[in-house]
């Protein structure tokens, strides 16, 4: 017995040093923040990084992964600045960092929210959510501002209170999450947060546009059975604007996408909808 | 449940605390560990349990009946043969039924334009079937063969066949080695359980750094094999040929360290085979426990090599034919294994089957000339072979080789690196080579030292957390 003992014992006192390095190089690993360009996610860090700059440009983006991909390549010529990244944040995380933006002291007088016709659905309940969301926001700079729905949300995202651990932050694994899916044409999520950036226009007096990103035309006819069946989801201070952003969805031939989302030449989008922004800039404007 | 999963983290100390603190008589132990294996198996799909439940019973069953009509040899060989035939029936339905169906449909269209598709069935390959269906028929044939006498106890039995460190990836163990340990009082023992630690350690070094970062590659380089260059698929054959390697022998190294924690010395099932300078020498140092089973259980009952030359040969075929079957229900494996057998067969015809039985460079630090290109002819040998065992059919294996012999060119240069890193594996092992495992430390002072060792362990820990990739399944979990 005194051997087992002895064993147990340096097992466990093992296991405490080790813990204790493990502990340390994680934390450091945290402060060094090598690890938000290398996580799936990457892009969310950088968007996050560049809502905290002061800018002197005056037209801001925001949107999914096509308003990302067509703003990927802008110089610091440009008059446009962007914080496309990725539908994955769902509308809330999209409200975190204009938020963030506004709250840097940039004052943009043009806000483009770019986005494609599915980044509505989102409700914080997809696979990707866990690495996009949690591991990104989840911690006291953005706590406070989310809304019960979204805590809720959160909630349900298996091993969701661990997403802040150092090692589990500084890595790529995420738990397996894939609920049923529901469907929605705006999500609770995005309609309320949705509002909330539309209140962000009202108290720093920005122009707010909500720009479609073309589609392929073989889901025209889904997409209009879509906003016929499920208009009754939108909170109906948004339902003109969203009639709008429907109606304004350029329909393009298959071959023109990479995946059915991502053009394979995004030059396509720039000459058509800020062509048709300079003839009648109001089409897309909520306010 | 898999040893590179977060349960098993979690089951291991709990079998572990109450084995020894709980459990601490020998019959409990016993029944502990078959309580603890069963739920190591049906983790994974507890209907199975009901197979591994059902082979156990008929061979513990046949076991009493074989002592019960002791002098009676006939009586005894219908027993012992209505068991063997009893098992390999499981075994061909669930792993080879499709297979044979599927090669006699073939046969029929071609011979009577007749199908038999509506024939095929939906089979889950329960896991480590060939595994332990081995593992009872070795306890029937050794007690037919009076090597051992029946056990009476049900549950030191049903321990034998499913002890979970070794259920379903072996080592293949014999009756005459593992019983007797459960028909034992068992103490601890202190080295016996920090040695054992320290090849668990190295098991899943080699299992999560270098199996199944190797496997990333390999997975996503062989579906468009077709275009790389020979150096490439050279390259590439080398990356699985340390797959499979590492992820086998990492395997068998974390099976032998969990049962030495419990008071087990399961037999060796590696032996640094890479270092080989022949083929059947790389065969006494690969697999080690299912080589020796095909060997004492088919090759030898068939005569072995005590016959004359043209018998020697046709056992050598059938025992690889049969072995390339074991490892899988399609030609490719037994093409996989006929490919051995003809290999196996010239070094029998040449008279150097059974030369280098002490691990090469004995007593030296470097190997000379004779014994490196010895060894590169070997390993090299062994990598045409794993290729063949990796590719989805035959097919695929002689356009792979065609176009390994053909497409000369030495580009794809991104995988030899890939290869000198897990090169540097075999290197630790080189230095190791006399030992169990790569973690039994030379007699240094260096190596006294505790912090020395902790800080060694520590780093390979660290290694793992920072190279581990999405966990992949034991390779040979599908056998």
């Amino acid at each position: 017995m005194r051997e087992l003992y002895r064993f147990c014992l340096l097992g466990l006192t093992f296991l405490l040093v080790f813990s204790v390095l493990y502990l340390l190089k994680n934390m450091k690993d945290v402060k060094d923040g090598y690890y938000k360009s290398t996580l799936p996610g990457y892009e969310i860090y950088n968007a996050i990084e560049k809502s905290k700059k002061r800018i002197s440009k005056k037209k801001l983006v925001i949107g999914d992964s096509t308003g990302y991909q067509y703003y990927m390549h802008i110089s610091d010529e440009d008059s446009i600045y962007s914080l496309a990244c990725n539908q994955a944040i769902g509308m809330c995380g999209h409200f975190f960092l204009l938020d963030d933006f506004l709250k840097t002291g940039n004052r943009p007088e043009q806000v483009y929210m770019v986005f494609y016709v599915s980044s509505f659905s989102n409700n914080l309940d997809q696979k990707f959510t866990y690495h996009y969301f949690l591991k990104p926001f989840c911690n006291k700079n953005y706590e406070e501002r989310m809304s019960e729905t979204v805590k809720r949300q959160i909630e349900k995202v298996p091993y969701h209170s661990l997403s802040q651990f150092p090692r589990i932050l500084t890595s790529s694994w995420a738990p397996v999450y894939n609920p049923p899916s529901e469907f929605h044409l705006m999500s609770p999520i995005s309609n309320e947060y949705l509002l909330k950036i539309d209140s962000l226009q009202k108290a720093y007096g920005f122009e707010l546009y909500l720009i479609p990103c073309l589609a392929r035309k073989g889901i025209k006819e889904w997409n209009e059975r879509l906003f016929q069946q499920h208009m009754n989801e939108v909170d109906p201070r948004l339902r003109e604007v969203v009639d709008r952003y429907f109606q304004g969805i350029h329909y393009m031939e298959d071959t023109c996408f990479s995946d059915g989302k991502h053009l394979k030449n995004p030059q396509l989008y720039r000459n058509m909808i800020e062509g048709e922004m300079r003839n009648d800039s109001n089409k897309f404007r909520i306010h | 449940m898999i040893f590179n999963s977060f349960e098993f983290l979690a089951f291991l100390p709990i079998v572990f605390l109450l084995y020894w603190f709980v459990f601490r008589r020998r019959g409990r132990q016993n029944l502990l560990i078959v309580v603890a294996s069963y739920i190591f198996y049906g983790w994974w799909d507890w209907r199975f349990l009901l197979l591994i439940a059902f082979t156990s019973f008929c061979s513990f069953g046949s076991g009493l009946f074989l002592e019960h009509y002791e002098g009676k040899r006939r009586i005894q060989q219908v027993v012992s043969a209505g068991n063997i035939f009893l098992n390999l029936l499981v075994l061909g339905i669930f792993k080879y039924y499709n297979f044979f169906i599927e090669n006699l449909d073939v046969l029929l269209a071609s011979l009577f334009n007749y199908h038999l598709d509506w024939l095929s069935m939906k089979i889950i390959l329960p896991v480590g079937i060939s595994f332990y269906t081995f593992q009872a028929l070795s306890y029937t044939i050794d007690v037919y063969q009076k090597k051992i006498p029946a056990t009476h106890d049900i549950v030191e039995f049903f321990a034998y066949i499913s002890f979970f460190p070794q259920l379903v990836a072996g080592p293949i163990e014999r009756a005459t080695n593992l019983l007797p340990q459960f028909q034992k009082d068992r103490m601890f023992d202190y080295s016996k359980a920090v040695d054992g630690s320290r090849q668990m350690l190295w098991g899943f070094f080699k299992k999560l750094v270098i199996a199944d970062n190797c496997a990333t590659i390999v997975n996503s380089e062989w579906v468009h094999y077709s275009e790389l260059s020979s150096f490439g698929l050279l390259m590439l054959g080398v990356l699985f040929t340390l797959q499979i390697y590492c992820d086998f022998s990492g395997y068998s190294d974390i099976a032998i360290g969990c049962a030495r924690l419990f008071g087990f010395n399961l037999m060796q099932n590696f032996n640094n085979p890479y270092f080989s300078r022949s083929i059947p020498e790389f065969w006494r140092r690969w697999h080690i426990s299912l080589t020796t089973w095909f060997r004492d259980y088919i090759y030898f009952p068939l005569g072995g090599s005590r016959c004359e030359k043209r018998k020697v040969i046709r056992n050598v075929y059938i025992v690889w034919g049969i072995s390339g079957l074991w490892h899988g229900a399609s030609w490719h494996f037994v093409c996989w294994g006929l490919y051995y057998g003809t290999l196996l067969a010239i070094y029998n015809l040449l008279g150097i089957n059974t030369k280098y039985k002490h691990v090469v460079a004995h007593g030296r630090f470097m190997p000379n000339m004779k014994e490196c290109f010895q060894m590169g002819l070997t390993f090299f040998l062994v990598v045409i072979g794993w290729i063949i065992f990796r590719a989805q059919s035959m097919g695929q294996a002689i356009d792979y080789l065609r176009c390994m012999f053909t497409n000369l060119d030495f580009g794809d240069k991104a995988l030899c690196l890939w290869v000198v890193y897990g090169a540097m594996l075999l290197f630790v092992e080189w230095f190791q080579r006399e030992k169990q495992h790569a973690l039994q430390f030379p007699d240094l002072k260096l190596f006294s030292y505790r912090p020395v060792r902790w800080g060694i362990y520590i780093l390979l820990l660290l290694m793992i957390d920072k190279y581990i990739v999405t966990s992949q399944t034991f390779i040979y979990f599908q056998f």
